[in-house]
């Protein structure tokens, strides 16, 4: 896994945006992120495993493998993948 | 997880108020690359400034850097004529790599499929463009430059044939207003978004030549019932202000007045303009207050500008803080600064439009009362 390096991720006031830099097929508009879709950015800068991902996202907000919450996280990069700001493989 | 937001779908400033509420910071910029130019317009501003060396690369990286760690995000490159600089293709991804959406503005004689390839692989915001005549003769009459209508129209091919996104400009003067129509018709025709500037500004150093060849405010006016398009959006505003969908003065200008200040708009507050030698201004059009970027740093050049714009206050005597006509005026306090020397003398010409207006769209309210 891997993010898309056709934006990069601002935080701007404390605001994350993912701003478009190269033409892609996910957005050509900035995307306003929440807090926990940026640390996922950021995680995935760092691991392209997916497992890694979720581990290391599990340590930053003190949640459970296994649990409902780290379902949610999981969700959240499917969601990620399908919009095609996070990519498959590397 | 991600709120999308589409820019084309609201305006950028919209996102920016909404977001980023009450923080004074450079959101949007504006970038005079250079004040030299392939062409020779007779209503130009920017003339005064061409003999100056224009800022380097390295000062245009500089500056870039503080402005993207004080939250900029939405910029446009400005000249004189940006693609006459040799490092444009640096300069435009330099800051588009930075995560900052950028707006051209250009005659666009001087584009080429190079440029193309860029903008394909990474896109512009739109490339703003001004047809200056509906005929090589009256274009030329305004450029000054024979042959620059040939390469406008191969460059408007260049840019329709590869869907590069695209508005066009008319500035509307005595020298092309015949044409005003026809030339409403070519934009529809080109399908792209088309905006009629009826009012001509004053030079960066004051100089009221341009001013010399407007319309009249009733040449104007004209133009803003016969055109459909105008039309119907005064009688929107007639229905919204009927409705009580709109306010009869904006509410950010009615706030920014009620508080005693001179500029209603957001100069310095949310904006910075970068001129070619390397200077800071509220705007574009506020050359007649700037902050030498190579004497002091950006932050000693912001805090100025907060005081010479975002804090100034008007004098009893401005007549525009308590005009019930502002909502049909595109008043501008640095228009009036640079054609009378004066911040709180109004131009005539926008008091006489916005009148003419304000009658319009109060005939409109009377017959929508009327069930007419």
């Amino acid at each position: 896994m891997q993010i898309n390096d056709a934006f990069v991720l601002r935080n701007i006031y404390g605001k994350y945006i993912l701003m478009p830099v190269c033409n892609n097929s996910a957005s050509n508009d900035p995307i306003l992120f929440n807090e926990v879709a940026a640390s996922i950015w950021n995680k995935a800068s760092i691991y392209n495993q997916r497992e890694k991902v979720l581990k290391e996202i599990g340590i930053l907000y003190g949640i459970e493998q296994g649990t409902a919450e780290m379902l949610s996280v999981d969700n959240f990069i499917s969601q990620m993948l399908d919009m095609g700001l996070l990519l498959e493989g590397r | 997880m991600a709120e999308s937001y589409c820019m084309h779908a609201r305006p950028i400033n919209d996102f920016i108020d909404e977001t980023f509420e009450g923080i004074r910071a450079p959101f949007t910029a504006g970038f005079e690359l250079t004040a030299k130019c392939n062409l020779n317009c007779i209503h130009c501003y920017a003339k005064p400034g061409r003999s100056h060396a224009d800022m380097g690369t390295e000062e245009f990286k500089r500056i870039v850097d503080v402005l993207v760690e004080r939250g900029l995000i939405d910029a446009y490159f400005t000249g004189g004529e940006i693609f006459t600089r040799t490092d444009f293709e640096e300069l435009f991804l330099y800051i588009k790599r930075k995560g900052v959406l950028i707006s051209l503005l250009s005659n666009i004689t001087l584009l080429s499929e190079e440029h193309i390839r860029l903008f394909k692989e990474y896109p512009v915001e739109i490339i703003s463009t001004t047809m200056y005549g509906y005929t090589e003769e009256a274009y030329e009459r305004v450029t000054g430059v024979k042959g620059s209508y040939a390469k406008f129209m191969r460059a408007l091919d260049l840019l329709k044939e590869s869907q590069i996104p695209f508005e066009l400009k008319y500035v509307a003067m005595k020298q092309n207003y015949d044409e005003i129509y026809k030339m409403r018709e070519f934009g529809k025709q080109l399908g792209v978004p088309m905006v009629i500037i009826l009012d001509v500004h004053p030079m960066s150093d004051g100089s009221t030549e341009p001013m010399s060849f407007r319309l009249t405010p009733q040449e104007a006016f004209e133009f803003d019932v016969k055109d459909e398009g105008r039309c119907n959006f005064w009688k929107d505003v007639a229905k919204d202000l009927l409705c009580g969908e709109m306010e009869t003065i904006p509410q950010k200008t009615a706030e920014r007045f009620r508080n005693g200040y001179l500029y209603p708009c957001s100069i310095a507050n949310q904006h910075v303009f970068i001129t070619s030698d390397y200077k800071m201004q509220g705007c574009v059009r506020a050359s007649y207050r700037q902050f030498d970027l190579r004497k002091g740093t950006f932050d000693e050049g912001w805090e100025y500008l907060q005081r010479e714009f975002v804090d100034k206050k008007s004098s009893g005597r401005y007549p525009c803080n308590t005009c019930q006509n502002i909502r049909f005026c595109e008043h501008c306090v640095a228009n009036f600064k640079l054609a009378y020397d004066d911040e709180e003398q109004p131009d005539s010409f926008f008091c006489e439009v916005a009148a003419m207006r304000k009658k319009f769209v109060d005939q409109e309210i009377a017959r929508l009362l009327q069930g007419k």
